[in-house]
C-alpha cells in the first residue's frame, strides 16, 4: 500500500510540476520535460514515504479494481467526446502542442473567447505533453489519463481510510469513492481536480499540511474551482481554529502564482469578474428563488446526497463526529457557496449557466462528502477505530 | 450490538450501495458496440461523419499557420455557426481559423478578405481555386 501511495503521489505531483514549468516561456521539447517529469515523480516519491500503514487487502478490494477496469473500458471505448473537451480542454491542448508552448496570441483573439482563456491549462499542458511524447496529436487514447488521475486518487483514499479503520470497512470506503473519483465527463478538467482537490482535502484534514498545499496548489493550476477550493479550506481550518495551518497553505500559493500573473499580464479576464459583478448579483438577488429553483431542478446524484447527509447527521447524532469530518463537511459547504455566489455574479443567462455546470460542480464535491459521511459512520460502527494523526 | 450501532451500519451499507456505479462493473463484460457508435458520433450528431473527414481533410491540405475562412449553411452563432466553428478550431489546431459572422450574426467582412483560404462545407462557396472537393464540402484557395 506504501509502495502504491508513493506512485500515486509522484505520478499526481509530475503531472502538477510539468504544467509549472511548461508556462516557462521556452521551446517545449520532449526529452528535456520528460526527464524533468521524471525527476518530479522521483522527488514526491521519494519524500512521500511517511509512516507504513498495515493495509491488508480485501475481496472488496476485487470489486474496486474491477469498477477501475471498467472505468477504463468506458473512458477508451472512443476519443473524449465531450463538448468541453474538443471546445476548451483538448483544443488548448492542441493548440498548445501545435506551438509547442503557451500560444498567447490565440488566447487574446476576441473570437476564441469561447476557450475561456482564463481558465488554468494543467490539463491542457497533460495533453501537449503526452502529445510530444507520443510524436504526434492522437486523442484516442486520453481516456487512460483519467483512469490514472481516479487510480491515484483511489489509493490515497484507501490508504487514508486504512489509517483509521479495521481493513473491511476502510476497503468499502474505497470502494465508495471509486464512483466519485471516475468522471464521467471524460476529457474534461473534472477528472484531475476531483483527483488533486480531494487528495488534498484528506490531507488537510489530518494535519498533512506540505501534502495539503502542494495538492490544492495543482487544484487551483487546473480549474478556476480549484481557488475557491483553496479558499474553503482556509475558512474550514478556520473554523476548526487552525490558524496556524493556514499559513502553511502558502505552497498553494506559490504553485498558482505564476499562472494568475501571466493571466493577468496578458489580459485574460474571467467572465465571473467582467463588467459590474455586484450589479448583477443585486439583480440577481431579486430572482434568488428563481436561482435556488433552478439549483434543486438540475441538482444531480439527489439519493447519494440524501444518503451522505443521513450518514453525516446520524454520526452528528450519535455524537461521533469528530474534528476531522467537521473539517471536511465545513469545507464542503463554503465550496459549495463559493458555487452559489458564482451563479449570482454570472454575466450569462443564469438558467443556461446552471443548466450546464452545476452537475459538474455538485459532483466535484461527492467524494469528499462521501469521506467525511462514511468515517464518521464506520467510527461508530468500529468503536476502536480512531482518527489518527497523518504522518 | 445497540440500535444505534446498527442504524450507524445501515446508513454505512446504504450509502456504499448508492455509491457505487453498477453499470461500470458491468462494462467490461457486455457488448460495447453500441457504447461506442453513440460515444464517436456524439460531438457531430447528424453532421457525423461528413462534417470531421471534411475538416481532417482541410487540415492535410493547409499549412501550419494558414487562415483558413469557415463556411457553413448555418446564420447565426446560436443555430449552430458556433459549433462548427470550434469543431473547426479543434481539427485544425495550429491554423487560424476565422468565422465569417460576428457574434450578432452579421457578416464578418475582414475574416473573409484576411482568409488565405475558405473551408466551406454544405453551401456552394466561390471566390477561390478549387484545391479539393469531398465530404460534402469544398477547400477553396484565395
Amino acid at each position: 500500500m506504501t509502495i502504491a501511495r508513493r506512485l500515486a503521489f509522484a505520478f499526481l505531483y509530475a503531472c502538477g510540476a510539468l504544467s509549472l514549468v511548461m508556462l516557462v516561456p521556452l521551446r517545449w521539447s520532449a526529452i528535456p520535460l520528460l526527464v524533468l517529469a521524471l525527476l518530479a515523480g522521483w522527488a514526491a516519491f521519494h519524500y512521500s514515504r511517511g509512516a507504513a500503514v498495515e493495509a491488508r487487502l480485501t475481496p472488496i478490494d476485487a470489486v474496486t479494481l474491477l469498477l477501475i477496469i471498467g472505468y477504463g473500458f468506458y473512458t477508451t471505448v472512443a476519443s473524449p467526446w465531450e463538448w468541453d473537451f474538443w471546445a476548451i480542454w483538448g483544443l488548448k491542448g492542441r493548440v498548445f502542442y501545435e506551438a509547442r508552448g503557451v500560444d498567447w496570441a490565440f488566447l487574446q483573439t476576441p473570437w476564441n473567447d469561447f476557450t475561456h482563456p482564463d481558465y488554468p491549462n494543467l490539463v491542457p499542458f497533460h495533453y501537449a505533453f503526452l502529445a510530444l511524447l507520443g510524436g504526434g496529436w492522437d486523442d484516442r487514447w486520453l481516456g487512460l489519463s483519467f483512469v490514472a488521475f481516479a487510480l491515484a486518487l483511489l489509493v490515497i483514499v484507501r490508504d487514508r481510510a486504512a489509517r483509521e479503520l479495521p481493513p473491511p470497512l476502510a476497503s468499502l470506503v474505497a470502494l465508495a469513492i471509486a464512483s466519485q473519483s471516475v468522471t464521467r465527463y471524460v476529457g474534461m478538467a473534472e477528472g484531475p481536480l476531483i483527483a488533486y482537490g480531494t487528495a488534498g482535502l484528506l490531507y488537510a484534514r489530518c494535519g498533512g499540511m506540505a501534502h495539503a498545499a502542494i495538492l490544492l496548489g495543482f487544484a487551483a493550476c487546473t480549474k478556476n474551482e480549484g481557488l475557491t477550493l483553496l479558499a474553503a479550506v482556509a475558512i474550514a481550518l478556520l473554523a476548526e481554529r487552525r490558524g496556524r495551518d493556514v499559513l502553511r497553505l502558502w505552497p498553494a500559493a506559490v504553485i498558482v502564482a505564476p499562472w494568475l500573473l501571466l493571466r493577468a499580464v496578458h489580459g485574460l479576464g474571467t467572465d465571473l469578474a467582467s463588467g459590474s459583478p455586484l450589479q448583477r448579483a443585486a439583480a440577481h438577488l431579486q430572482e434568488t428563488a428563481i436561482l435556488f429553483g433552478y439549483l434543486a431542478d438540475y441538482f444531480p446524484d439527489r439519493w447519494l446526497w440524501l444518503g451522505i447527509l443521513a450518514g453525516i447527521a446520524t454520526t452528528w447524532i450519535v455524537g461521533r463526529t469528530t474534528k476531522t469530518e467537521r473539517f471536511l463537511v465545513v469545507a464542503v459547504a463554503a465550496q459549495f457557496a463559493f458555487f452559489v455566489i458564482a451563479y449570482f455574479v454570472t454575466p450569462r443567462d443564469l438558467q443556461w449557466h446552471i443548466e450546464t455546470s452545476w452537475e459538474r460542480l455538485v459532483r466535484q464535491l461527492e467524494a469528499p462528502a462521501l469521506f467525511a459521511a462514511l468515517l464518521g459512520l464506520a467510527r461508530y460502527i468500529a468503536p476502536h477505530a480512531e482518527a489518527r494523526p497523518q504522518q | 450490538m445497540s440500535p444505534r450501532r446498527i442504524a450507524a451500519a445501515a446508513v454505512f451499507a446504504i450509502l456504499v450501495v448508492l455509491s457505487v456505479e453498477k453499470t461500470l462493473l458491468r462494462l467490461p463484460f457486455i457488448d460495447r458496440t453500441p457504447l461506442r457508435i453513440s460515444m464517436e458520433t456524439s460531438p457531430d450528431r447528424s453532421w457525423y461523419p461528413a462534417y470531421p473527414r471534411f475538416l481532417a481533410e482541410v487540415r492535410r491540405r493547409t499549412p501550419p499557420g494558414a487562415r483558413i475562412a469557415l463556411v457553413v449553411p448555418m446564420p447565426t452563432w446560436e443555430t449552430g455557426y458556433d459549433y462548427a466553428f470550434f469543431r473547426a478550431s479543434y481539427f485544425l489546431a495550429g491554423r487560424e481559423v476565422l468565422p465569417i459572422l460576428t457574434r450578432d450574426g452579421k457578416p464578418f467582412g475582414d475574416n473573409v478578405r484576411n482568409a488565405q483560404y475558405l473551408a466551406a462545407w454544405g453551401v456552394n462557396a466561390r471566390g477561390g481555386r478549387e484545391l479539393w472537393r469531398g465530404n460534402g464540402g469544398v477547400l477553396l484557395q484565395r
